[in-house]
């Protein structure tokens, strides 16, 4: 090859590469390969543990509610706080059938995140109490269960 | 105005203001999918979400603030939508201005190339 044809080509390369880099985000976009939201629950101190497990009816306990959207777009959420027992199922694509005691609300951009500080308390007695934390997103005009979902089991008694 | 049962007990105006929440989040939602930046107005949403959420709260000023973020993310879309179609030019007139450049290269390059190869190295004689 000549030292032309070399320059040449090599002028060319530099301008493709640079058209490439150009275009690639008008006709990719913000395109996300695989979007998630995540749902965590961290004990009264802020981290994994140390949650409740023996509670008086009546009594407040604390926790920490973590929201995460990598959906690639804004997404308004709200997390059902449902009380039951193992009598009731709870899947990915099943809600959880218990009763509804807290619900709550956050709207997130994308790629943000949010700990919530929430505080609770059972007003009715049992044992081996289940509390699923559910996820559900807007979606059009109402809430759709996200699949993802948590539990606590606990031990609830009535005061002495 | 509403009554309606909530978790954490009675809640006055309950349903009107989250219907306006909702009406937010879709103005939000358009003005973010346009490329504008609502971190700031979901974050002042957000405000407004926890207290209705605590039950504690003032439904007409919650009104009014929601009334104002959907009127800002209404203007911010537009504006995003006003951008995006200039960077859209842009990248338009980028990419004619770099095909421009690749198809002179291409075919006037060589002619240019030895041109100025004589005009500097023409005098040389070869022994």
């Amino acid at each position: 090859m000549r030292t032309d044809e070399k320059i040449q080509t090599a002028i060319l390369v530099v301008l493709a590469a640079y058209g490439v880099l150009v275009a690639a985000p008008v006709v990719l976009g913000d395109r996300v390969v695989e979007p998630f939201s995540e749902l965590g629950l961290l004990g009264p101190e802020m981290k994994l543990g140390d949650y409740p497990r023996e509670l008086l009816v009546g009594e407040g306990f604390d926790l920490f509610l973590y929201l995460g959207n990598h959906m690639g777009e804004l997404s308004y959420y709200r997390v059902y706080a449902k009380l039951g027992d193992s009598g009731l199922n709870v899947s990915d694509s099943v809600p959880y059938g218990g009763r509804v005691v807290e619900e709550y609300e956050y709207v997130l951009v994308d790629e943000a995140n949010v700990t919530l500080p929430i505080s609770m308390s059972l007003g009715e007695a049992g044992l081996n109490r289940r509390l699923v934390f559910e996820l559900h997103r807007f979606e059009g005009d109402s809430f759709v269960y996200d699949g993802i979902w948590i539990q606590l089991w606990l031990n609830v008694t009535s005061p002495p | 105005v509403v009554l309606v049962g909530h978790s954490s007990g009675i809640v006055l105006g309950q349903v009107s203001v989250q219907d306006q929440i909702q009406e937010a989040v879709v103005a939000l939602a358009e003005a973010s999918s346009r490329g504008g930046d609502v971190s700031g107005l979901v974050a002042e949403l957000n405000v407004v979400i926890l207290e209705v959420d605590s039950g504690e709260y003032d439904a007409v000023e919650a009104s009014n603030t929601i009334d104002g973020i959907i009127v800002e993310a209404e203007y911010l879309a537009m504006s995003a939508a006003s951008e995006n179609t200039l960077g859209l030019a842009l990248t338009g007139i980028n990419l004619v201005v770099v095909v421009a450049l690749g198809i002179l290269v291409w075919r006037y390059f060589p002619t240019i190339y030895w041109r100025i190869w004589l005009r500097y190295r023409g005098h040389w004689i070869v022994e």
